[in-house]
């Protein structure tokens, strides 16, 4: 069995240096420069060992103090408490959560997913070894955790008693699982209950318990947790030996280790729900046609089979704008003292409506869907990806965007002058520069997020974002909206620069796009 | 007409995949290109169809005399089949024929297309995101078949068919190969035999004929594993 252990070790620890290398490899800039050779270079697996290590040590003691400090040592001084008595009632319930959340036992794992049913291990040895390594570390790591943090709040003898009784409610609610099994016949899955609400109404109730009745002055007195402890010790170590001696391990693996409960963000299934959710947006009324011809008609359909993610957001923030300016408007009618800091925010606070109209432009969920839907397949065409049919597309989609998303637009520039006229009024030349500088950001954005997508493709063929530049070109925006947001400058300064930069970046960016997109919008 | 590939080389970090490839490929031809796997056999249709940027070397076509290859000139044919699939697949034949009118040579109608590779007149209409990995594969076909360029990259094509499809794309195939280069890549050596002209083999990086030479099916199919192996001069 030690030998199992040992090996299901060594292989853990292969897999953290690979896992470490690959994710090396994946970085912007640096990534470049490992080669695939390290994978065998000895001082990486030295390098693993440490890591695991130290992922050892942080759990052991780590959490383990982190959680006494959090639900233990504060809920304590918050009752103003230093009570052994509180200290030891509340532990009793948490771990009697903790026992039949976090079994190990009845935890799906990638490692003994690989353990047992790709390398064959036995699955009996396989999950007594590394269970036994699980006990030891909960006991020894609560017990230096709470030597530490409670010493002089709880007997060194209690805290070892609780140690104890964490162990034993362990064994004990194995076996009620094992026993749930075998009259159900049903494999138990710690991370996925059967009923969600029964899972999480039983870890109220237990927190209830622990923290609910001493609110109420009702604590569990030393003489009855001794009690209680006898009774779970004696529990305990009648269901030590059905654990060690469970004759289905094999099965309950074989059954536990299916792929859904292991790899569910693997790159894979990933893909597969990307795919899926994206072929989901896809209208299926038969009724949808168009009598465009040659790349209008190709993007006319696109747009009229992907209404529901295009012209329905626009709607709906369209709604959301008119309903907000609906209860300004009430406000102004019915608190008069609203007009002033309404006037002063929309004559002051144009930069904020930047980053509102980043947040409501829809250029990159429908760059997004361009992709998955379109673009991935269509890429791999060659007439598709001729200059002048590429930016035959880009003009299509060009408009579509700005027109979609100048809806919304128009109609926030609208009642932001409705608004202006209503809370006091301003020059007649700050009503145009609002207006048109709100129309202006629209317009950028989509320039924008149309223009990346061409200039930096960031998808590769497996649909996944592969390019830094992208990421980063991304946050930037973002960052400099966000930095805009926050600039002291009057709403018609700021709209007189925002209207002349959205025009110049336009016109460079079209130009950008002409001159380039033929050689970078392509599959990565 | 013919493609001719002259000292191309393509690395990937240090692992130079195509070493120097030197060929010369003939109009009217099906050449069934074999190599195992990793051999580059994706990496030269890449590189061919400037997917890939290349080392070094060049690649043109010589009709009367050496020209540049143009986008119209090549189709390449992935083995996973890709069609956009918020189109019908009637209107995916539209939109492409509508887009390149001038350069199909005897348009035919949508419907005679469908004919042509036996698609059902009741799926011509349906999304094509509803269409089996079969019939997204005729879709992507049929499209090269329409357009008809001189060069046609098939990247193992007809895996994905049941083996009645997979009989009447061959014969399509060999309907269409009059005046065009065929490079077809495949791991299925009878395929290869049944289908090609000429059988080609790509290994250690370099490309290379292999001549019948009057041998029988057996002795040809022994010559070319010693091929693959890599034992060809031991």
């Amino acid at each position: 069995m030690l030998r199992d252990f040992h090996i299901s070790f060594q292989v853990k620890n292969a897999y953290t240096v690979n896992q470490f290398i690959y994710g090396l490899q994946r970085l912007p800039l640096i990534g470049k420069f490992i080669p695939s050779t390290f994978y065998k270079i000895k001082f990486f697996k030295l390098l693993s060992f440490l890591i695991t290590f130290i992922r050892e040590v942080i759990k052991i003691f780590g959490y383990k103090l982190l959680y006494i400090a959090v639900f233990l040592i504060l809920p304590l001084s918050l009752f103003k408490s230093n009570s052994s008595e509180l200290f030891m009632h509340i532990y009793l319930f948490l771990a009697i959560i903790g026992a039949f959340a976090n079994t190990e036992i009845f935890n799906p794992t990638k490692d003994k997913y690989y353990m047992i049913v790709l390398m064959k291990m036995n699955a009996r040895n396989h999950a007594i070894s590394n269970f036994l390594y699980f006990l030891g570390s909960i006991f020894v790591g609560q017990l230096v955790s709470m030597l530490i943090l409670a010493h002089n709040l709880v007997p060194w003898y209690f805290i070892l008693l609780l140690c104890l009784i964490t162990i034993m409610l362990k064994f004990i609610a194995i076996n009620i699982y094992f026993y749930r099994m075998k009259i159900k016949d049903e494999v138990i899955n710690e991370n996925k209950p059967k009923s969600w609400t029964l899972y999480f109404g039983l870890i109220i109730l237990f927190w209830g318990l622990a923290y609910g009745l001493p609110y109420f002055n009702i604590i569990i007195p030393e003489y009855v947790f001794l009690i209680i402890s006898v009774i779970i010790i004696i529990l305990g170590l009648i269901s030590i030996k059905s654990v060690f001696t469970y004759p289905n391990y094999a099965n309950l693996y074989k059954k536990l280790l299916n792929q859904n409960n292991i790899f569910v963000s693997s790159e894979d299934v990933q893909k597969n729900t990307l795919i899926e959710s994206n072929l989901k947006r896809i209208s299926v009324d038969t009724s949808i046609a168009s009598n465009k011809e040659g790349f209008a008609y190709f993007h006319d359909l696109f747009v009229k089979r992907h209404r529901k993610i295009l012209s329905d957001s626009a709607k709906k923030t369209t709604l959301g704008i008119l309903l907000v300016g609906i209860v300004l408007l009430f406000v102004i009618f019915l608190v008069p003292e609203a007009k002033s800091p309404i006037n002063n925010f929309i004559m002051n606070y144009l930069p904020f409506i930047l980053l509102l109209m980043y947040f409501i432009n829809t250029g990159k969920v429908v760059t997004n869907a361009m992709f998955m839907n379109c673009d991935h397949s269509m890429l791999s065409y060659r007439f598709f990806r001729q200059p002048k049919t590429l930016l035959s597309l880009f003009r299509e989609r060009l408009k579509t965007l700005i027109v979609l998303n100048i809806i919304p637009a128009f109609t926030m520039s609208l009642v932001i002058s409705i608004l202006l006229a209503l809370s006091g009024g301003a020059s007649y030349i700050t009503y145009i520069v609002v207006f048109l500088s709100i129309i202006a950001m629209s317009i950028f954005f989509s320039v924008h997020n149309l223009i990346l997508y061409y200039l930096l493709q960031p998808y590769n063929i497996g649909m996944e974002m592969k390019s830094a530049t992208y990421t980063i070109a991304s946050l930037v925006t973002y960052w400099l909206c966000y930095y805009i947001s926050d600039l002291k400058v009057s709403s018609l300064t700021f709209g007189i620069i925002m209207i002349l930069f959205a025009i110049i970046y336009s016109l460079v960016s079209l130009f950008l796009v002409y001159r380039y997109a033929p050689k970078t919008f392509k599959l990565r | 007409m013919k493609l001719v590939i002259k000292n191309l080389k393509k690395s990937f970090e240090k692992k130079e995949v195509l070493k120097d490839i030197n060929f010369d490929f003939s109009s009217g031809k099906i050449y069934g290109l074999l190599g195992r796997n990793g051999a580059g056999k994706t990496t030269l249709f890449n590189c061919l169809n400037e997917d890939l940027d290349i080392d070094a070397g060049e690649f043109y076509i010589v009709d009367d005399k050496p020209r540049k290859i143009e986008s119209k000139d090549i189709g390449y044919m992935l083995s996973t089949p890709v069609v956009p699939e918020f189109l019908t697949g009637r209107e995916f034949l539209k939109f492409f024929i509508d887009i390149n009118k001038e350069n199909i040579p005897d348009l035919k109608s949508i419907d005679e297309y469908f004919d042509l590779i036996k698609i059902d007149a009741d799926d011509r209409d349906k999304l094509m995101k509803d269409y089996s990995h079969g019939m997204k594969n005729k879709m992507q076909m049929l499209v090269h078949i329409i357009a008809s360029p001189s060069i046609l990259l098939l990247d193992e094509p007809l895996t994905s068919f049941d083996v009645v499809v997979a009989e009447e794309m061959k014969e399509l195939l060999k309907k269409l190969k009059k005046g065009h280069i065929l490079i077809f890549s495949t791991h299925i050596m009878e395929l290869a035999l049944d289908l090609c002209d000429e059988i080609v083999v790509i290994n250690n990086g370099v490309l290379e004929s292999i001549d019948k030479n009057n041998l029988n099916n057996e002795k040809f199919k022994e010559k070319i594993i010693h091929v693959l192996k890599g034992e060809e001069n031991a």
